[in-house]
């Protein structure tokens, strides 16, 4: 079995931090979506001709925010998929 | 090498500096006979390759396209990894599932040099902070400067020796002028515009326009009343009027002209009929308008900072911008003494044969065949990739979703990568709770913005009789599918609604012989039909499904396939 050298563990490490501030990030748009969502619902319950200008707002955010919670998820799973490919070159196994 | 040449028609890129840039590499890979493969995502993009840019192998993005090109030294180029937002699918799966070593361009990181000004709306600042660490998964930066280069390893975090500089190249059109250039100018400059120095701006403040209008008032009048300094691009309303009542206020805006928008042509033949070209821009990640002024034939000065002093690569010819006076003096200077115009036309003559698309798709290749994968890996032939939309989970037509269950189930079994694509049938059930389908998940509705078309080799549509199909069905009419009719009573009754879908079809699944002649007989464009009788298991199915996706792009659209095949009658 190969061994992991010093500046290879180093890299992980980096990565699962930055893989780290990525889970963050989500857990803070997707809180943040549901918050627009709570603000949405009470906005068009109270009538939508004074807020439909609020409503436009919430909807382009709620759309700036999944792109952002979607990205999040390409970028992790690249990652992962990097990560595995690195683990198994250490084990001398496949990666899946 | 596969080139995302996907930034070719994007909607706002390929006017810009990324579009430009993808089109001009290309260009260069071609002339140089590059093995190279350009992808494409949809025919308007295939268009315009195909007319800028003739005599490239094109290919549509899918995942056997990457299937058939992945081989060891095969590179992925990533051209729009810098360009927002970030489900633009920078690194498509397909490519992280081959292992292709991806490099990527490198073009500038103004905005996170820049923060407070680029980073202001929130939204902006989460998707570049994801795209740090997307940028340091690939292998190696392709930057379009040495400034790129160190600015991107530093704000990235990337390691500068995994960084090659490739430059960049001026269009053809960008020549000396062959005719009269203020022939084509009649809608930009009016008659009392005599001689003129043209600056190429943007909106950002970046640009320095400001800055150049400031010199402009030490541009002494004596140098003629017909001078003028020509402010080409499209500003907002807003910004030209804030520059018109500045320069109104200095007393200079008689000797000021702002064109708007350009045409390609216009643009050419303003910089040709210039008597001195500027670049005043703070920051840039190449600065492409002073090479497209060079090879214009026209005297060109830029500032000293950033990026510019690479492209005349003559200091005699830069400037500090942050000095109006040291402007001034340096666009006097360039008008006035002849030696020094000499000087400057000299230089832009070996800008223009140093800067070519030719050179920098060769630096490419280069860069790529020095430097080898980052890590070491080894490019496989991914597995297919499969998936099926339609309803999932109990109370949301019971038949069609067990039987969509077991498909999953079934394909996953045998050894398929398979995304469930979930169509929670109008209800306001969460895609996660429809279904025991626990991974490799989306909402069908996502087909499109956040789900790639190009990430699966078929794509399974199943729609049964029930009104709960709905955003299987739109899925359907937009992307071609393989459709799995459950019903037989839609084929004869309910299709209407779905011949859209049956039009763009690869294939349809039907559960009978009868079912199948009468869609032969509804759609206009026949496709291959493959007949399964409703009683076949799902371990069955699935296998005759594999088979049948398979050998489908290869089958004679009038075929019809019966699995099992049918027994011959032995009746006399």
């Amino acid at each position: 079995m190969g061994r992991v050298r010093g500046d290879q563990t180093a890299a992980l490490a980096a990565e699962v931090r930055a893989l780290r501030e990525v889970v963050l990030n989500i857990n803070h748009v997707v809180t943040q979506t549901q918050d627009i969502v709570n603000q949405l619902n009470h906005d068009v319950r109270s009538g939508a001709e004074q807020t439909l200008p609020l409503f436009l707002g919430y909807s382009e955010r709620l759309r700036l925010d999944a792109d952002t919670a979607i990205g999040a998820t390409h970028v992790i799973e690249r990652q992962l998929a990097l990560l595995d490919e690195r683990l198994a070159a250490t084990s001398g196994s496949d990666a899946t | 090498m596969l080139v995302d040449a996907r930034p070719v028609d994007h909607p706002t890129a390929r006017q810009r500096g990324i579009g430009r840039y993808v089109t001009g590499l290309l260009t260069g890979l071609r002339d140089i006979d590059a093995p190279m493969i350009a992808l494409y995502g949809t025919d308007a993009e295939a268009e315009v390759l195909a007319d800028t840019v003739p005599g490239l192998t094109l290919q549509r993005w899918s995942p056997q396209a990457v299937r058939d090109h992945a081989v060891d030294g095969t590179w992925y180029l990533a051209t729009q990894l810098m360009l927002h937002p970030i489900p633009l699918d920078p690194i498509p799966r397909c490519i992280t599932d081959a292992r292709l070593p991806v490099a990527a361009v490198m073009y500038d990181v103004v905005p996170y040099r820049y923060p407070e000004i680029y980073f202001s709306d929130p939204n902006a600042r989460r998707q570049a902070e994801l795209r740090a660490p997307l940028a340091r998964t690939v292998d190696t930066l392709l930057a379009i400067s040495d400034f790129a280069a160190t600015t991107a390893a530093d704000e990235l975090a990337f390691p500068l020796e995994r960084i090659a500089t490739i430059g960049a190249g001026a269009d053809r059109r960008f020549t000396p002028a062959a005719d009269d250039p203020r022939s084509h100018l009649g809608r930009v400059l009016s008659g009392h515009v005599g001689r003129y120095v043209v600056t190429v701006s943007g909106s950002d403040d970046r640009k320095n326009t400001e800055g150049l209008l400031r010199a402009w008032t030490h541009v002494d009048r004596t140098l003629g009343d017909d001078l003028h300094l020509v402010i080409a691009g499209a500003h907002t309303p807003e910004l030209l009027q804030r520059w018109e009542t500045w320069a109104d206020d200095a007393g200079v805006v008689d000797r000021v002209v702002f064109t708007g928008a350009l045409g390609d042509d216009e643009l050419v033949a303003l910089l040709q009929g210039a008597a001195l070209a500027v670049m005043p821009s703070l920051e840039e990640g190449f600065g492409l308008p002073v090479l497209e002024a060079a090879a214009c034939g026209v005297p060109t000065i830029s500032s000293n900072v950033s990026s510019l002093p690479e492209v005349l690569d003559d200091p005699s010819a830069c400037f500090d911008p942050h000095d109006p006076q040291a402007i001034a003096t340096a666009i006097v200077t360039a008008l006035t003494d002849e030696s020094h115009r000499s000087s400057l036309l000299a230089a832009g003559r070996r800008a223009v044969d140093r800067w070519t698309w030719s050179n920098a798709a060769s630096a490419t290749v280069a860069a790529l065949d020095a430097m080898g994968p980052r890590w070491p890996q080894r490019t496989r032939r991914a597995a297919l990739r499969l998936a099926v939309a339609g309803v999932f989970g109990d109370g949301v037509d019971g038949t069609v979703s067990r039987a969509n269950e077991g498909l999953v189930t079934s394909l996953r079994a045998a050894g398929s990568n398979v995304t469930a694509l979930v169509d929670t049938g109008g209800t306001a059930e969460p895609t996660h709770a429809a279904t025991d389908i626990s991974t490799d998940r989306w909402p069908v509705r996502s087909v499109g913005r956040f789900v790639k078309p190009w990430d699966f080799d078929h794509i399974i549509g199943v729609l049964g009789a029930a009104p709960q199909h709905l955003a299987t069905s739109a899925t359907a009419r937009t992307v071609p599918c393989h459709l799995w009719i459950h019903d037989e009573a839609m084929v004869g009754v309910r299709f209407g609604a779905n011949l859209q879908a049956l039009e763009i079809a690869r294939s349809v699944i039907v559960g009978s012989a009868a079912a199948a002649e009468l869609l032969r007989r509804a759609a206009d464009r026949p496709c291959p039909i493959l007949v399964v009788p409703p009683e076949t298991g799902d371990t069955e199915f699935a296998a005759a499904l594999r088979a049948w996706l398979d050998d489908v792009d290869d089958l004679d659209a009038s075929t019809i396939r019966h699995t099992p095949p049918p027994v011959a009658s032995s009746d006399p």
